[in-house]
């Protein structure tokens, strides 16, 4: 799964999510893109499970680009425990998105793929998606 | 390069944020003309119908256009820039360029794939990696190419195309890095569904040590 391998500090404020993406919500490197339209964290096991959905459905043709990556920490307390006595431990990694975000783009591979590929990797987000192309590409 | 395209501007009043959110559900985007003879660009507004078709295609970039301006003079421009909603998709501002006969401009030229079907690389199991979708070139206005093609039929498995193999237009200078690769046929990676298990963390190292020592205690 993916995490960062150094980080500056061990438990960062969750800031707000609100507002659109400010950068990255553009197509910029494959054909097709699979776009946020919420707002939401997203587990470093959520893309990773939605990496394994598109690369089946694409079997050994294409290639993919993950345009988010969970360097946010998401701290819990443990089970059962009285309030107070400080933070949680981090228990996972986030990737923190805007509705208008890019999260995976595809290449190389036909429109039915792609549509196929994005409609199986929805189910696997916690947020509402829609598939873009890029400039010329035709779709939405 | 393609045809002269006629767009008609129209004169716009108001300036900033609220005049021109009033402009688009009246069906008009704002757009400023501006170039090398112009020392203040020129606030205008154009109907969507009339621009939306151009914008939405890949090569807005290169495309030529006779521009009529508000006061009646006509000016060749192109479009330099087009600002869309990264939501919805509704262009948002548009800026054209104003083009002057000899003043070379530099230009974002499309690069076009041809012959992908018939790619020997793919028929062995590659993928074509479509690495640099535009080369810029400084050309004069009267010879901007449309696209640039390239020719994958006859690369093989790890082949490449670097931007000094592809022919240009005479008179086009090439602004981009020479040995920056266009196109490659690649080896595609298999599928790594076994990876989908490997769920334990990794120890992160913490860059602030002080201050985590500080959290712990």
């Amino acid at each position: 799964m993916l995490m960062p391998s150094r980080v500056k500090y061990r438990k960062p404020f969750r800031r707000p999510l609100k507002g659109r993406a400010k950068g990255g919500a553009t197509v910029a490197f494959g054909e097709y893109g699979l776009q946020s339209l919420d707002c939401a964290w997203i587990t470093a096991r959520q893309i990773e499970a939605t990496r394994v959905a598109i690369s089946r459905k694409m079997k050994k043709g294409g290639k993919i680009w993950i345009r988010i990556f969970p360097d946010h920490p998401f701290t819990k307390k443990p089970l059962e425990t009285r309030m107070g006595k400080g933070k949680g431990a981090p228990e996972f990694w986030v990737a923190p998105v805007k509705r208008g975000r890019i999260l995976f783009e595809i290449a190389g591979v036909s429109k039915e793929v792609v549509e196929e590929a994005f409609r199986t990797a929805s189910h696997k987000l916690p947020v509402k998606v829609r598939i873009v192309a890029r400039e010329g590409f035709g779709g939405e | 390069m393609s045809e002269i395209m006629k767009v008609v501007l129209e004169a716009r009043e108001g300036k900033g944020k609220e005049a021109c959110s009033k402009l688009r559900p009246a069906g008009y985007v704002p757009c400023v003309v501006y170039g090398p003879e112009y020392r203040e660009s020129v606030p205008a507004k154009v109907k969507v119908s009339d621009i939306s078709k151009i914008a939405a295609s890949g090569h807005w970039e290169t495309q030529t256009m006779l521009l009529t301006l508000p006061g009646g003079k006509e000016e060749m421009g192109l479009m330099r820039e087009v600002q869309k909603d990264t939501i919805t998709g509704r262009i948002l501002h548009i800026d054209f360029l104003q083009l002057v006969k000899g003043h070379k401009i530099s230009v974002n030229v499309p690069v076009e794939l041809v012959g992908r079907d018939s790619c020997a690389g793919v028929k062995l199991g590659g993928v074509i990696d479509h690495l640099l979708r535009e080369i810029s070139m400084e050309v004069l206005p009267g010879q901007i190419p449309d696209s640039v093609a390239v020719d994958v039929s006859s690369m093989k498995l790890g082949a490449q195309v670097h931007v000094k193999d592809i022919a240009v237009p005479e008179g086009a200078a090439v602004l981009s890095d020479p040995d920056e690769v266009v196109v490659a046929v690649i080896i595609p990676r298999g599928v790594a569904e076994g990876e989908e298990t490997a769920e334990e963390q990794k120890e992160v190292e913490v860059v602030a040590k002080g201050k985590a020592k500080e959290e712990e205690e």
